[in-house]
Parts: structure tokens; sequence; C-alpha cells
């Protein structure tokens, strides 16, 4: 590996990347940051003419948003492939890189090469954040993102398409703080009714930690957002202790939770398939434990 | 107003953990997990049906056709697409498509799109789909797809209006909502909080019946088989893992007669044990 590109798009990702690149890689191979803050028709743009220019093997994304929205359309321009996701990244026995890409929820991970890579059709791969461990070093700086506020470059001007970027508004829920939280009390399918996910967003306020739900309490409008979903479609946490009421079980979930230090469930149904992914287990009412933690 | 909805059939996602892998051929098992359509096409459906109602309510001609790329035997998966309210359905099924990466799948289905209008005499003025299906869930596929027809994409798209002949999408990110508005062609993949999807009625499943349903194989398409399935596709799959996500399972409170209160007690104890 000669040249690795990544993205930095002001997440934190773009660093546990290259930390992740350069103890894959080595100091030898060079590591180019570009830097692109805003939206895709923007940071598409510029990337790919990065790319051209500098002709990486790899190119690293965070999957964020914006992430998840550059890569594969870099796919299709530059012919090549894009690893969705990946848990890892490895150099196997036979000197091949492989991306480590979840599916089925991550019930399943599967190998994914690209065995064409080079400076021509970059491997491209996404990874969300928090995946790798943060890191702090340097690396070559292309700064998009100075080179258009001093009106050096327009990426994206000119083919910003059929539809204009017209607003743009902070969001009123911030979604930094459960994927850092310690402590993390979440509510599945099980807890019933609205009111019992507000007792569990009670009891992360009381108790010093977050709440966090699976996807059927978004889908039934009981609250949260989803934020607050923690599961592979959603947030991945990592706290000391997770705390579930109600959860089933999914792999999508659990793999969501799977690098949470202690995992406790309670769940009334004792054949709960979380059970068998958990450190201690109580088959018990969900609300009943959660009214007898906020009685306390 | 002419809609085209991306569907794709998935494993019903709430059974995944029935999934296997078969340690002699290492493939993937899905046997007694059914297909459903993928969660999240159905609120791209949705989407569709609403924005139909209210073009036709002002007056213009509007239509939603179906279109996927999928086994034959998931045919019934494009019924219940046309017994929620679409108005013709077509599938893209050849053994030559299967194994494709995402790359080689959005060239099928664009080279779909392609034929379709050039069929139909006219293009898609919008094009609308989930955000991520459900198995793969890589979110590839609509932004591959608006790549390789060379129209705009939006992903993540959580509100979509229209104001007389504007549309206006918003993009959710991490910290910020992007509002963006135009009127011309676009691939826009949305997220399941969008809308929520109609359930398929009676009557639904009777006028399906009569509704358009064209399947094509790749006698039909023609496409080179060395830009479809696995031979066209630029990642190719290794080795498929199942990771042990087993833990211990201990009993929190260990007497048969424990209340609520005893687990609870239990918990405080675990948790004043991590400093909390």
């Amino acid at each position: 590996m000669k040249k690795v590109m990544i993205f930095d798009q002001g997440n934190p990702v773009c660093m546990q990347l290259l930390g992740k690149a350069k103890g894959l890689f080595g100091e030898d191979a060079e590591f180019i940051m570009v830097r692109v803050s805003r939206h895709h028709n923007v940071a598409l743009e510029a990337l790919e003419e990065a790319i051209r220019k500098e002709k990486p093997e790899m190119v690293l994304l965070g999957a964020t948003a914006l992430g998840e929205e550059v890569a594969p359309a870099l796919g299709i321009r530059l012919n090549t492939g894009v690893a969705a996701h990946c848990v890892d990244i490895v150099v196997n026995d036979d000197g091949k890189i492989a991306f480590m890409v979840p599916a089925f929820g991550g019930k399943v991970i599967g190998e994914i090469f690209v065995p064409e890579a080079d400076g021509e059709r970059p491997a491209i791969a996404t990874v969300k954040p928090g995946t790798f461990d943060d890191y702090e070093g340097e690396c070559r700086l292309i700064d998009v993102d100075e080179q258009i506020e001093k009106g050096l470059m327009s990426p994206g001007e000119k083919k910003q398409g059929a539809f204009r970027m017209v607003g743009i508004e902070p969001r009123k829920h911030s979604a930094g703080d459960i994927a850092k939280a310690q402590l993390v009390f979440c509510g599945g399918f099980g807890i019933g009714s609205a009111g019992n996910w507000q007792k569990i967003e009670k009891l992360a306020e009381k108790l010093g930690g977050a709440a966090g739900c699976t996807r059927p309490v978004v889908d039934m409008g009981w609250g949260p957002d989803e934020d607050s979903m923690i599961g592979t479609s959603g947030r991945t946490v990592k706290p000391k202790v997770y705390v579930g009421f109600g959860i089933s079980g999914a792999a999508h979930h659990i793999c969501g939770i799977k690098d949470a230090d202690i995992i406790i469930s309670i769940n009334n149904d004792k054949n709960a398939e979380v059970f068998a992914a958990s450190d201690y287990k109580g088959v018990f009412d969900a609300e009943a434990v959660i009214d007898a933690l906020l009685g306390e | 107003m002419k809609i085209l909805v991306l569907v794709k059939p998935v494993p019903d996602p709430e059974k995944y953990n029935e999934l296997r892998i078969d340690p002699e051929s290492k493939r993937l098992v899905r046997e007694g997990v059914q297909s459903v359509i993928n969660p999240t096409d159905k609120n791209a459906l949705e989407a569709a049906l609403a924005l139909r109602g209210s073009r036709i309510a002002e007056g213009e001609e509007s239509s939603i056709t179906v279109l996927s790329m999928a086994p034959e035997f998931s045919r019934d998966k494009l019924v219940e697409c046309l017994a929620m309210g679409a108005d013709d359905a077509y599938m893209l099924s050849d053994k030559a498509f299967g194994g494709a990466d995402t790359y080689a799948t959005s060239y099928v289905l664009a080279e779909g799109v392609r034929k379709i209008s050039a069929e139909k005499g006219c293009d898609f003025d919008l094009i609308l789909a989930g955000n991520e299906s459900a198995d793969g869930a890589t979110a590839h596929v609509p932004v591959q797809l608006a790549e390789w027809l060379g129209i705009t994409h939006i992903s993540r798209v959580c509100s979509l209006e229209t104001e007389g002949k504007t549309l206006r999408a918003v993009k959710r990110s991490e910290d910020v909502l992007l509002t963006f508005e135009g009127e011309g062609q676009a691939v826009l993949a949305v997220t399941r909080d969008i809308n929520k999807p109609r359930l398929i009625n009676a009557m639904g499943i009777v006028k399906a019946r009569k509704k358009p349903l064209t399947i094509w194989t790749n006698e039909d398409m023609k496409l080179d088989e060395s830009r479809i399935g696995l031979k066209g596709s630029p990642t190719q799959p290794g080795k498929l893992i199942t990771p042990d996500l087993g833990r211990a399972g201990q009993p929190l409170v260990s007497d048969v007669d424990a209340t609520a209160e005893d687990a609870a007690k239990a918990i405080r104890s675990l948790l004043g044990k991590e400093g909390f």
C-alpha cells in the first residue's frame, strides 16, 4: 500500500481511520486527509477531484449521513468497489486486504475484497464513527474548506443538479450523547407504552446515564426518534453498563450493544433471546423493575 | 408526475436470529425465513402514494411504477406493492443478475429504468427508494442508481413536501437538517420516520390482480454478462463468519420468589460496583 486517502468531514472518525490505516500499513505509506465539511454535492466533487489527482489505492470515509452518500457515488464515478460499514479492516495471510462487512443486522460478517484496486480504481470503504480507537497524529492535509473560503475553488457549484440546498438548521436533538455514555438504559417493544419510555428517560437522568431504544419503540411512536435507536441501523454503544428492559434480542440490536462491558436484561419472557447475549438476566415485568429503580 | 419506486424483497428482518451458516458449504442458510418487502421501501412507496394523490388533486396526471431486481419467486412481493396502490410493476429476474454487489445491482436497475422509460415513451420525474435494505444495509443502491442515470441524489430524506411543482426534501444528518428544493429528476432515499406505510386492504388485493406486472430476464435486457452479477462486481465476497455474541446469562437474583424490588436492588448493586 503506497497511498491512503481519508475524508475529513469535520467528524473525529477521520482520526480513527488514520490511526487504523497507519496501524495496517505502517509509516512507509503516504496518508492524505481531504478536509471538506460541506453538503454532499460539494464533498463528492472535491473528493473525486482529489482522488483523480493523488491516485490513492484506498479511500476511507466515516459512515455518517455525508460519508454514506459520498462513498457509493465515488464507487460509480471511479468504477470501483465500496465496502460499507466495515467493522474491521485486516490484511489476511495472503497479504490481501479484507474489509469485514456486517450483513443481516450484524448476525453475519463477511470478508469483502476489491481485487482490482489500484491508483485508478481505489478500494473505497466506510466505517462507522467509534468503530476504531481515537488517534492523535498527523498527515498531509488537502484543505478544501479553506480553498473554498478563499474563493480558490467552488466544487459542486455548477453541478448541484436538479435540487439546490436552500436551508440548514441545527437539530434540536443532538446525537452525541448516547454513543459516549458509560451507562445506558434501553427500552424495547416489551415496555409497552409511551409512558414507560418516559420513565426510562427519567431513570437515565436520575442515575446519570443515557436512554436508548430499539426499532419497535421508534416505530410505535412512543417518543424517541432514530437518534436514540441502538443497533446496526442506529447507534452503536459501548457503555460500562447497559440495562435493557423488554428487549427481545433481535440481531440488529444485539450487534449495537456487543461492546458493552456488562449487559443486564429484564424481560418477562423467560425465553427472550436477549438473555443468551446478556451477563445478567432477570425474568420480571419491565415496568415493575423500572418503577422500583425510580422509587429508590 | 411519473414516479418510480425501487423495492427489494428481503428475508424478514425480525428473523435474522434464525439465519445460520452451513458448516459444509459455508453458505448462508435462510430456510424458513420468509421474504418481506424491505421495510423502508414501503415508506418510499407510501411517500409516492401521497405525492401522486396531491398531484392528481391538482389536476395533474400522476402514476407510480415499482421496480425490483429479484428472483422470480418473490413476485408476490411486487403484487403486494400493487395492492398498496402502485399502478404497475417491473421485475428484473435472471440467474445472471445474482451474486451482484451494489455496483452491478445498481447498473442493472439503471438499465431497467432506461428500458421502462423507453417503453413508456417518457422519463420518470422522480425516483424514490428506501434509504437502506434490512439485509445488506449498505445504503448504496439509491445513490449509485442516480449516479448511473446522471441525476441528483439525496439520501436520508426524512420529510418530503410538495408546493406546486417544487419538491422540498429534508435530509437528516447527525447534527443538522439540510433542506433541498428542486423540480427536476432525482433519486430520493427515504428513512423510516418519513411516514407510516398504509396497510393493504381487500380492495387493493382485488385491484392488484388486474394491474400489469412485467418480468424481464436478461434475454429481454440484453446486458453484457461481464457487467452483471458476480462477474460485473468490483467487490468480491470471501468467508462468512457468525460472531459469537453469547454471554453467561446468569440470573440477576437467584431466589425464585424474588420480586421486582429485589431485581432493582441487584441492578443498583451492580451499578454501584461500576461506580454509578
